[in-house]
């Protein structure tokens, strides 16, 4: 279906397994939102859609240390400004869990056969291609079940406030994605009560509006 | 265990209380001797002397100081740093690979940075045999070493005349190759062509090019004052190391020059009241004594001057020609000083084109696995010798 668009790139895929891939942003913390979708060519599959997991920017080798550079007098964006190099020997990564392939034109919610080929692009997703991704919840599962630097619940709640604004305030999707997520936690009533409480939290203000 | 560690500790204990014991710098017959440094004097005792050690000859006075003068709104400073891998003679193949490190940063209105690195592989005869009519010389040890330095000038050559501000080319290590010294003619012939060649492109553009030694070792500063408290122009004679060691060792005299310590230039710009350099100063110019300049055309003979970084005294050489051109080294000084700050004390260009020449370890034993697969695919088993496999397969 989307297999002549353009695709904007961001970055490409450094580090790749089945369950999530690591991808290097062209430019320094150039990066996507935490719980944003994200695509990539696959292989045996027209595309791998993920999720944003987490995100850190730090050094190109991990065996130099991130020094002070600043002063009051050079600070922020003058401080990049004035020491070029730093685009070079530092970068930005971030992990995206993968949650569903496409194949033929249609949209598979599960892990990909394989994993996204390393070095290929990887590109934000928007639009069109949100509300078609986010038409069914069952993908959330995947997302419970992801284990990560971040607490679930936490990339949950960034998840469902991104894409409840990427949807134009889509109240109702959000009410079945609540639903969702206490119906698969119904079993650990503390974790369903501490998600849908920190879900509250987040997304309270957005509601009021 | 290898080492027995407690069979050593005596002696290097002995030994880090010889080097402390000579770090004073207030003994009063020294601190007189610079408070009354001629350096009229000084120059023609140097110009006569018979020393064994090199001495600095100043272009200027000897202990002339210059603050660090500002930065051109735009300028660019260019480095490159070579790493090597070379087979070792236990194996099967003859070849070196040098991987030449970059780095470009433009400072002012158009801030821009460039890393990278390029490798080159040597094998062929020309690149690892300098021929002597019938006689063939291996392209090894410091021969290789000077083929090195003349790759990584080349990288920056290519570099810096890309630039349309002032630039400065900064290398790592000694500009002078005293790695020839003592060395056959055809090899000394065969690298300093090399070398003289690529020195004289910077000269014919005038793009300045230095060589950056952190925490030298070098004396010739130092040498130079034990010609100073030296007695036997008192006596009417010039200088002679030799005839006053053999008088020594005969009991008859005792060395003047004794009041001197045993320390290095970096120590005596470093710690000394009467000649410190301050962050961001250099010294003036000297010209050094190294035989192998000979060979070079006069305006690229290789001279020094020392300058405080914030973090220690580094020794920095420049060709004459840089040196002579108040301008120039002033572009120099300015920009040297400036990458020492940004990057506490060592130049940050020279820093990044390290890190992207390197190769480590791992890099190296993949470079064997791999000439072990193209073995392989051609259906040959290499040899290796038989201490080489002993080292390898460690058995009881």
């Amino acid at each position: 279906m989307c297999a002549s668009r353009e695709w904007s790139r961001i970055g490409e895929v450094v580090e790749t397994s089945t369950l999530q891939f690591v991808v290097e942003c062209d430019e320094l913390d150039s990066l996507p939102e935490l719980g944003s979708f994200v695509r990539v060519e696959g292989t045996g599959v027209d595309a791998v859609y993920g999720i944003v997991a987490f995100a850190e920017t730090g050094t190109v080798d991990p065996g130099r240390r991130v020094v002070r550079r600043g002063s009051t007098d050079l600070r922020d964006r003058a401080l990049y400004e004035a020491n070029p190099e730093l685009r070079f020997v530092l970068r930005s990564l971030f992990v995206a869990v993968a949650i569903a392939y496409e194949a033929a034109g249609r949209l598979v919610y599960l892990v990909p056969p394989y994993p996204p080929p390393l070095h290929y692009s990887v590109s934000p997703v928007q639009g069109d291609e949100i509300r078609r991704l986010t038409a069914t919840h069952t993908y959330l599962a995947m997302l419970l079940d992801f284990v990560g630097p971040i607490p679930c619940e936490q990339l949950l709640a960034a998840h469902l406030l991104y894409v409840y604004r990427e949807r134009r305030s889509d109240r109702d999707w959000l009410e079945q994605a609540a639903q969702e997520i206490a119906r698969l936690t119904k079993r650990d009533h503390d974790r369903s009560r501490r998600i849908l409480l920190t879900l509250e939290t987040a997304l309270g203000p957005e509601l009021q509006t | 265990m290898t080492l027995d560690l407690m069979k050593v500790v005596s002696e290097l204990r002995r030994l880090v209380a010889v080097a402390t014991a000579d770090q004073s710098n207030d003994a009063p017959a020294f601190v007189s001797l610079l408070r009354h440094f001629d350096d009229r004097e000084v120059r023609r005792r140097v110009e006569q002397a018979r020393t064994s050690w090199l001495l600095a000859t100043a272009l200027g006075s000897y202990f002339e100081r210059h603050g660090a003068p500002s930065v051109p709104p735009n300028f660019a400073c260019v480095a490159t740093d070579g790493s090597l891998v070379a087979s070792d003679r236990h194996g099967p193949l003859t070849f070196a690979i040098v991987n030449i490190g970059h780095c470009v940063l433009e400072y002012g209105a158009r801030a821009h940075a460039q890393l990278g690195s390029e490798p080159t592989v040597l094998w062929r005869d020309d690149d690892l045999w300098i021929a002597d009519g019938a006689r063939r010389i291996p392209v090894a040890g410091s021969a290789l070493a000077v083929r090195r330095a003349v790759m990584e000038l080349e990288a920056a050559w290519n570099l810096a005349t890309k630039q349309d501000a002032p630039v400065v080319v900064l290398q790592d290590g000694t500009l002078i190759p005293w790695g020839l010294e003592g060395q056959l003619a055809p090899v000394v012939s065969w690298a300093l062509e090399r070398f003289g060649a690529a020195l004289a492109t910077f000269r014919e553009r005038k793009i300045p090019v230095a060589g950056f030694i952190s925490y030298p070792g070098s004396r010739d500063v130092l040498n130079v004052l034990r010609v100073a408290a030296c007695d036997y122009p008192l006596e009417g004679r010039p200088v002679n190391c030799d005839d006053c060691t053999l008088r020594v060792q005969r009991g008859e005299r005792q060395r003047a020059c004794r009041i001197v310590p045993e320390l290095t230039d970096r120590w005596l710009f470093r710690h000394c009241d009467e000649v410190r350099l301050e962050a961001g100063e250099r010294s003036g110019c000297y010209r050094s004594r190294s035989t192998i300049l000979q060979h070079l055309p006069e305006p690229d003979r290789i001279v020094f001057f020392y300058l405080h970084t914030g973090t220690e005294v580094a020794r920095v050489e420049v060709p004459l020609w840089v040196a002579e051109d108040e301008q120039v080294l002033a572009l120099v000084h300015a920009v040297v000083w400036d990458q020492c700050r940004r990057a506490r004390g060592y130049p940050l260009a020279l820093q990044e084109a390290h890190e992207q020449a390197v190769i480590h370890q791992d890099q190296r034993r993949q470079i064997e696995s791999l000439l072990d697969r193209l073995f392989a695919e051609t259906g040959v088993v290499q040899e290796r010798s038989a201490k080489e496999r002993s080292k390898r397969v460690r058995f009881a």
